[in-house]
């Protein structure tokens, strides 16, 4: 186990280096000159020349991106030009807050959506299924914006229950929550129907049940256990994805987190601040990622000596 | 004994038989016609302001209502379909293209292009596609073509790991080393690998491609709405839904109808693309077929 989890380190290390040639090469091409850009537009040309020398701005790009790059390693992302204050202590004093958001979201939606894919499935009801399947398909194609506006309709302006926007209570989490669980919901009742069939025509489960086991233990120790690798791999996917991508409900509910900040970032024209927010969230990503491999190892012991 | 059938047709024959997917393809194009046949449907100009009826409520002169400068929603609803189509398809379009392009290159050929786009695409996978969308637009600016452009570059990755395998699959098919065989002069060989991938590659692995860009669509639309509606995407006056929406949260108290009408469009149009689409996948994929 510990050689797999030394070798998986090793494979992310191209892949982060990858991210950071990424994000220093596309931000070579925006227009203008970033040290105007972070003086505003009194700056005098003196004053420009000397903010140019003091960034690195006039090395060779090789340079600059060294320095980018073992700065980045002692994290150090730069200095926002709206705050002024160091970019990854912006961020992480916002993830929290994208944190909450995305557990409380994700708790909903593992119950929901497993639980509905489970009881669907194992019903044998046709259209118990059916209904399954048109409900998750619904929850796949709206819009999770349009969801937050409609839920801000239904509960906030209409019956009262929540206020709209903004608020740091558990009372204003519960809208935000459900409304960032719907498309996971819907994407992991979909996945536990689909491994809990595949799962259900392996020939351990006929056997299982030739030997005389008994409905339950063959539900619970043979189709579920077996089940579980495509589920744990779309929750960690999801997980990832709302840990990094909450920008669409972050921003109909007010909520300050990673995802509003981003797009704050990209009104202020606020460079420093996208490309740590861009690094920030690969790397979140790819750990995330690298999590759920080894939890595959630990899950199914066939991997680990691939 | 039936004639024989050509794939699509046995595709087609499958779609029917599935009432989900075929309600889908009724819903889009009846949603592609409305959207074409707006200039016909209603006389009102989508930009047009009307002073005297501001924020009014949906009503025989204006079955939608009016927004908060006196629109009609109504008409700005049936314009926003065609902005709405226009940058799903444009993305998609960048995507298939430009994926099945990489893809059929790196299984065509293998061997170092093949290890090079393998990893480059890695490294886009490994940043969240909407950051990497945000950074794209904080660079090359804010705006709905700047917006499909991006959402388009995301989702190559997609398009060009389905035409890799399919076309690692049918690269040792005997129709192909045939093929190969029959070139042997070296300037011809360039030509003569073109020619494969086009003529033999490419419709063996187009079925894979069409139910993944039908999906792709629906994503793309979904994701141009919610960046107009952070203000990312189509700027003021565009009749984009997203935009709409982004105006109406500013009235969810006093205009509810600002709100409801593009959203249900929105929706409605995702939701046929999606069903069609899931059924594309079982109809067009051999094994799912039976």
């Amino acid at each position: 186990m510990i050689k797999y989890v030394f070798i998986r380190l090793l494979t992310i290390i191209p892949v982060l280096f990858g991210v950071m040639v990424f994000t220093f090469v596309i931000f070579q091409f925006l227009p203008g000159d970033p040290a105007a850009d972070m003086l505003g537009p009194l700056a005098t040309p003196e004053k420009i020349a000397e903010v140019r020398a003091e960034l690195g701005l006039d090395d060779p790009l090789w340079v600059q991106f060294g320095s980018f790059l073992t700065n980045a390693m002692r994290g150090d992302l730069g200095t926002s030009f709206r705050g002024q204050r160091p970019v990854l202590q912006e961020i992480l004093s916002r993830f929290p807050e994208t944190l909450k958001l995305t557990f409380s979201g994700m708790t909903i939606a593992v119950f929901g959506g497993v639980g509905a894919g489970i009881i669907a499935t194992v019903s044998k009801n046709k259209w118990l299924e059916r209904f399954m399947l048109v409900f998750t398909l619904g929850g796949l194609s709206i819009p999770s914006f349009w969801l937050a506006i409609i839920s801000i309709l239904i509960f906030s302006v209409g019956l009262n229950w929540f206020s709209a926007t903004g608020g740091d209570g558990w009372k204003d989490l519960i809208l935000p929550s459900f409304v960032i669980a719907a498309g996971p919901a819907a994407v992991l009742a979909r996945t536990t129907r689909t491994s809990l069939l595949q799962v259900t025509r392996a020939e351990y489960v006929r056997t299982a049940r030739a030997k005389g086991a008994s409905e339950r233990r063959v539900l619970l120790k043979h189709i579920l256990s077996n089940a579980m690798i495509p589920i744990v791999t779309v929750i960690g996917l999801q997980i990832a994805d709302l840990m990094t991508g909450a920008v669409f409900i972050e921003s109909v509910f007010a909520r300050s987190g990673v995802g509003r900040l981003a797009i704050t970032a990209v009104f202020s024209r606020d460079y420093p601040m996208i490309r740590g927010i861009v690094i920030f969230g690969a790397f979140v990503y790819i750990f995330v990622n690298l999590f759920i491999d080894l939890l595959y190892g630990v899950l199914d012991p066939r991997i680990r000596y691939e | 004994m039936s004639p024989p059938q050509s794939q699509w047709q046995i595709a087609w024959r499958h779609l029917r038989r599935n009432p989900l997917a075929l309600f889908g393809l009724y819903v889009l194009l009846s949603l592609v016609m409305i959207a074409l046949a707006a200039p016909i449907l209603t006389s009102i100009d989508p930009t047009d302001m009307d002073y005297e009826s501001i924020l009014a409520a949906p009503s025989h002169q204006h079955i939608f209502g009016t927004d908060d400068l006196g629109r009609d929603i109504f008409s700005r609803v049936l314009w926003g379909g065609r902005e709405s189509l226009r940058v799903g398809l444009l993305a998609v379009a960048i995507a298939v293209i430009g994926g099945t392009i990489v893809g059929m290159i790196s299984g065509y050929f293998g061997g170092k292009a093949d290890m090079l786009m393998q990893r480059a695409q890695e490294i886009i996978t490994a940043i969240p596609s909407i950051l990497l969308i945000l950074s794209i637009l904080a660079v090359f600016g804010v705006g709905l073509n700047t917006a499909l452009v991006a959402l388009g570059i995301v989702s190559i990755p997609w398009f060009s790991r389905i035409a890799r395998g399919a076309t690692l699959a049918i690269k040792s098919m005997e129709y192909i080393s045939a093929a190969q065989a029959l070139g042997a002069n070296h300037v011809r060989i360039l030509v003569l690998h073109v020619r494969i991938l086009v003529l033999h590659v490419l419709p063996n692995i187009a079925a894979p491609l069409i139910s993944a860009a039908t999906l792709a669509l629906g994503y793309a639309i979904m994701a141009a709405a919610g960046l107009s509606y952070i203000g990312l995407g189509a700027q003021p006056p565009s009749p984009e839904w997203g935009a709409m929406l982004n105006a109406g949260s500013g009235y969810l108290r006093d205009a509810w109808w600002m709100s409801i009408f593009p959203g249900l469009f929105l929706f409605f149009t995702v939701l046929s693309i999606n069903l069609l689409g899931d059924g594309l996948v079982v109809a067009l994929d051999p094994k799912l077929r039976q």
